[in-house]
């Protein structure tokens, strides 16, 4: 090739190179712009769950949705400021996602005793709009770090640990039902 | 880290298999599909070409699992256990369990369970059980571990846990497990002693022309602000106690003190914490005196310090052939004649070292000098310091008017034997210097190793292999003068200058 036109060829290659570059690559992700994202095992919008039934050893509870913070019982009573938490419950159950997840596989041979969920310590079940289960899960013990909380999903294998405080919230929950 | 060489034996039995296994697989593609055999031969030739080609299947496997072999191709050896660690896994005896705590989804964790493997195939006395706590609580909770990443190491009853994913760590807290018995460092206090609770340091090496740590008529360098802390963290990593020892107070040495450690004593002992020092040695205990420049001796501890068969001069060591950085003040040691603590020991350097004399010991004792400076060193003489004086000092002028004769000088001795026919046996060991055991030395070059060697040996469990914990340390790139000069002139003045003509270059084509 000659050299007046080798110059050019390699100039418009290298321009074509860079754009390639741009086209390619992707914005540096800067933890302070991370846009949120929910990893809840719960995938609907928590707005969209309309009953909740807790079960604690023989004790069952069960609450329907008023409005975005409030919640009455079956009989129509109004739990007041307690429904809040209720909300805030479902929200987690939405946002937080597990910690870890354990496949069922990786589970032969252990014992199931440990994770507490045969009974489990509570059960929580979330209902649609239409009376359709969206979500039924078992907390059971912590685990030995103590900072998790082994959960399984009905109709999933999988082990998941969670944040205690998912569990937590929930267990609130069934508390300030008792009391009243 | 130290890495074990590679292990030709396995390495040989692997390619013999890797070869027979290609003979075989090449002789099974040459066996003819059609024999034209009919019948009841046909058939058996098919099943005998099955049979023999599961057994050779089986045997090579069984072969191969027999012969274990594990290639670590990283640079760094990442999958590989040091050398020390396996040496200590050679050495264990009886039966030890480790049940190692760790987390699945974290590296360092899996990378720790997988050594320990490679270290349980090595020793079959060494059990070696993985558990997930998360998927295993039940054993977790028996076991009484809260945290990722543990080791429990049970032996004979008795049970030590470690922390952490370096398997170092994890071969100490076995050693620890099988010793059977405390050992117990006690660090003197009560004469201005490095403090075993300081950990204060120094990143840099400086003399005393520049950071004040020296003794006003020396260029030496002396740390009697700083501690001992990192020694005492390298003892409790080999299972060792550390406490501390007011003589003063307590009056005795206590007979719980497996070794008594005195770090740069600088104020005079009393008569009876000599007396006191002496007793413990007749009764068989074991002492690391260090003792640097300015430190006065009082009569009853110089006295028992000539039976040890030494008297540390007041003179400092300058070496101009041997030394560490530009300081040739900082004398450095690149050679040990032999003896169990220097066995394994590499270059070590001491700041501000006195010299020591050597001098007839007891009847009983037996004196090896273990460090020495190079032939070209020579001392110079450093007046005590006023308020340690005990009596007068009259050779001071004289000998810093007299020339300096180079020659190889004692810095350190290694003591062994009975003080007098009724004693028990000690040891002891000597240095002329405490800086390098502070916490601003401790790290570098093989100070570390130098000292956790003399604790071993004092403690008299240099049988056993050394395996020393790593002391995490700031980077550190020691330069020599020549070095710095070019640094700063390749910087400040080369790249500079380059840039000018550079552009001088393109505006003269321009022109």
């Amino acid at each position: 090739m000659r050299r007046h036109v080798l110059h050019p060829v390699l100039a418009a290659l290298a321009l074509l190179y860079l754009a390639a570059m741009v086209v390619s690559g992707a914005m540096p992700v800067q933890r302070q712009l991370v846009r949120f994202e929910a990893k809840g095992l719960l995938k609907r919008v928590p707005e969209e769950v309309k009953r909740v039934e807790l079960s604690r050893g023989t004790r069952r509870v069960t609450l329907l949705r008023a409005g975005e913070t409030e919640w009455v019982t079956p009989d129509g009573v109004n739990i007041g400021a307690a429904g809040l938490q209720v909300s805030k419950a479902v929200q987690i159950m939405h946002n937080s996602g597990p910690v870890r997840e354990i496949e069922a596989a990786g589970l032969v041979g252990s014992d199931p005793a440990p994770f507490g969920l045969d009974p489990p310590r509570l059960s929580v079940k979330l209902y649609g709009r239409d009376g359709d289960l969206v979500l039924a899960a078992s907390f059971g013990e912590f685990n030995p770090e103590g900072y998790l909380q082994y959960m399984r999903i009905d109709g999933n294998p999988r082990l998941y640990l969670m944040s205690r405080f998912v569990g937590g919230e929930w267990a609130e929950v069934m508390t300030g039902a008792e009391a009243r | 880290m130290e890495h074990p060489e590679l292990d030709w034996n396995a390495l040989l039995w692997a390619g013999g298999w890797l070869a027979a296994v290609l003979v075989l697989f090449a002789t099974g593609l040459r066996l003819p599909l059609q024999t034209g055999l009919a019948g009841w031969r046909g058939r058996a030739y098919s099943a005998g070409v099955i049979l023999i080609a599961f057994g050779a299947a089986v045997l090579a496997n069984v072969a191969l699992h027999l012969h274990d072999v594990h290639f670590d191709l990283t640079r760094e050896k990442v999958y590989t256990p040091s050398g020390a660690a396996m040496r200590a896994i050679d050495e264990v005896s009886r039966e030890v369990t480790v049940t190692y705590f760790y987390r699945s989804q974290d590296p360092a964790g899996r990378r720790a369970r997988d050594l320990l493997a490679i270290m349980a195939r090595r020793n079959p006395l060494l059990k070696v059980v993985a558990v997930d706590p998360d998927r295993d609580p039940r054993l977790a909770r028996e076991k009484a571990i809260q945290i990722y990443n543990a080791a429990v190491v049970e032996a004979e009853g008795r049970r030590v846990l470690v922390q952490g994913t370096d398997e170092t760590e994890i071969a100490i807290g076995i050693q620890r497990a099988l010793r059977g018995r405390a050992i117990t460092a006690c660090f003197l206090e009560g004469h201005g002693e490095l403090p075993m609770d300081n950990f204060e340091y120094h990143t840099h090496l400086e003399s005393g022309a520049g950071h004040s740590h020296d003794d006003a008529s020396s260029q030496v360098v002396e740390m009697p602000g700083h501690g001992a802390g990192r020694l005492r963290r390298a003892l409790e990593a080999q299972g060792y106690e550390a406490r501390k020892l007011i003589l003063a107070t307590e009056g005795d040495v206590p007979a719980a003190c497996t070794l008594l450690i005195a770090a740069n004593p600088r104020t005079t002992f009393l008569p009876a914490e000599s007396a006191a020092l002496r007793a413990y040695l007749r009764r068989g205990g074991s002492a690391l005196l260090l003792l640097d420049l300015g430190f006065v001796l009082e009569p009853g501890l110089a006295r028992l310090v000539a039976e040890l068969g030494v008297r540390p001069e007041q003179d400092v060591v300058v070496d101009p052939l041997s030394h560490y950085s530009t300081n040739p003040e900082i004398v450095a040691v690149t050679g040990y004649d032999p003896h169990p603590v220097t066995r394994s020991v590499s270059l070590t350097f001491y700041p501000g070292v006195r010299s020591i004399t050597l001098l007839p010991p007891a009847s009983d004792l037996r004196v090896t000098p273990l460090l020495l400076s190079s032939r070209d060193s020579y001392t110079r003489p450093v007046k005590p310091v006023a308020s340690h004086k005990v009596e007068p000092d009259s050779t001071g002028e004289k000998d810093a008017a007299s020339p300096p004769v180079s020659g190889a000088r004692v810095l350190g001795v290694a003591v062994e034997g009975r003080l007098d026919r009724d004693a028990e046996p000690m040891r002891a060991i000597v240095v002329g210097d405490s800086d390098f055991a502070s916490n601003s030395f401790f790290p570098y070059m093989a100070n570390s190793d130098l000292l956790l060697s003399v604790a071993r040996w004092l403690a008299r469990e240099e049988r056993t292999t050394a395996v020393a914990a790593r002391v995490p340390v700031p980077p550190l790139i020691a330069l020599t003068g020549r070095q710095s000069n070019a640094v700063f002139f390749m910087v400040v003045v080369a790249m500079p200058l380059l840039v000018i003509a550079l552009g001088f270059v393109v505006w003269w084509r321009w022109r």
